[in-house]
């Protein structure tokens, strides 16, 4: 959930940081119209860059998938122990009943 | 296995649980690769040139050391990177600078130089 929110965040200030963008280029525009030397741009247009990249950032940061733990001991934690304690039993060989070639041709022969 | 370039194979490799650290990994170079974008764009924006444009990088990049620190290892960064905070920090720092400066001579001459 939080997650969305980060990438709308992000979309929206990304939005923000065009306008900011189209801004200046307008700014250079009328400065050039006016014959004027470019100084140092409004500061308006420069806060309006400066958090809408800080508002930006934060909402990918928020958007991305949150860090898993990568200690053994966090995911060992989670799983039973017939998950990584198991070996295989004894094999046996009396079953219930007993079905050998042998067998089978005493009968047939008798 | 010989080992002909890069880092030696991390000795506590055993201690740790692959798939996660593969997926932070992820998660981190997805964040990364967004920073660049931005932190150009806004430079390239506000017309920085020379030696302020690498000092723009490095406090944007300290800046999202700190983000990453606080909002998404919780102050234990030794938690999710085997490395730890040096794996954050520093690792990155010379990847993400090409693409900053990708993306800020692209905005600046989108911005400023286009007549």
């Amino acid at each position: 959930m939080s997650q969305f929110a980060g990438k709308v965040l992000a979309l929206i200030s990304t939005l923000f940081l065009a306008h900011s963008a189209y801004s200046t280029y307008e700014h250079l525009n009328y400065l050039k119209a006016v014959e004027q030397s470019e100084a140092v741009l409004p500061v308006e247009i420069v806060v309006e860059c400066l958090l809408s990249a800080l508002v930006t950032l934060f909402g990918v940061i928020i958007s991305a998938q949150p860090f898993k733990n990568i200690h053994l001991e966090s995911q060992m934690a989670t799983m039973t122990i017939d998950k990584f304690d198991t070996r295989p039993s004894f094999v046996g060989f009396n079953h219930r009943k007993v079905v050998s070639t042998q067998g089978q041709l005493e009968r047939r022969l008798r | 296995m010989n080992n002909p370039s890069g880092n030696p194979p991390n000795e506590n490799a055993h201690k740790y649980f692959q798939p996660h650290v593969i997926h932070n990994n992820k998660q981190l170079q997805f964040i990364r690769s967004c920073f660049a974008a931005i932190a150009g764009s806004a430079a390239g924006i506000l017309g920085l040139t020379n030696w302020s444009g690498f000092l723009f990088y490095a406090l944007s990049w300290s800046t999202l050391a700190v983000l990453l620190v606080v909002f998404k290892c919780y102050h234990q960064p030794g938690n999710y990177f085997m490395h730890g905070l040096r794996e954050l920090v520093v690792d990155g720092a010379i990847n993400g600078l090409l693409s900053y400066i990708l993306f800020h001579t692209f905005l600046y001459g989108l911005v400023h130089l286009y007549q």
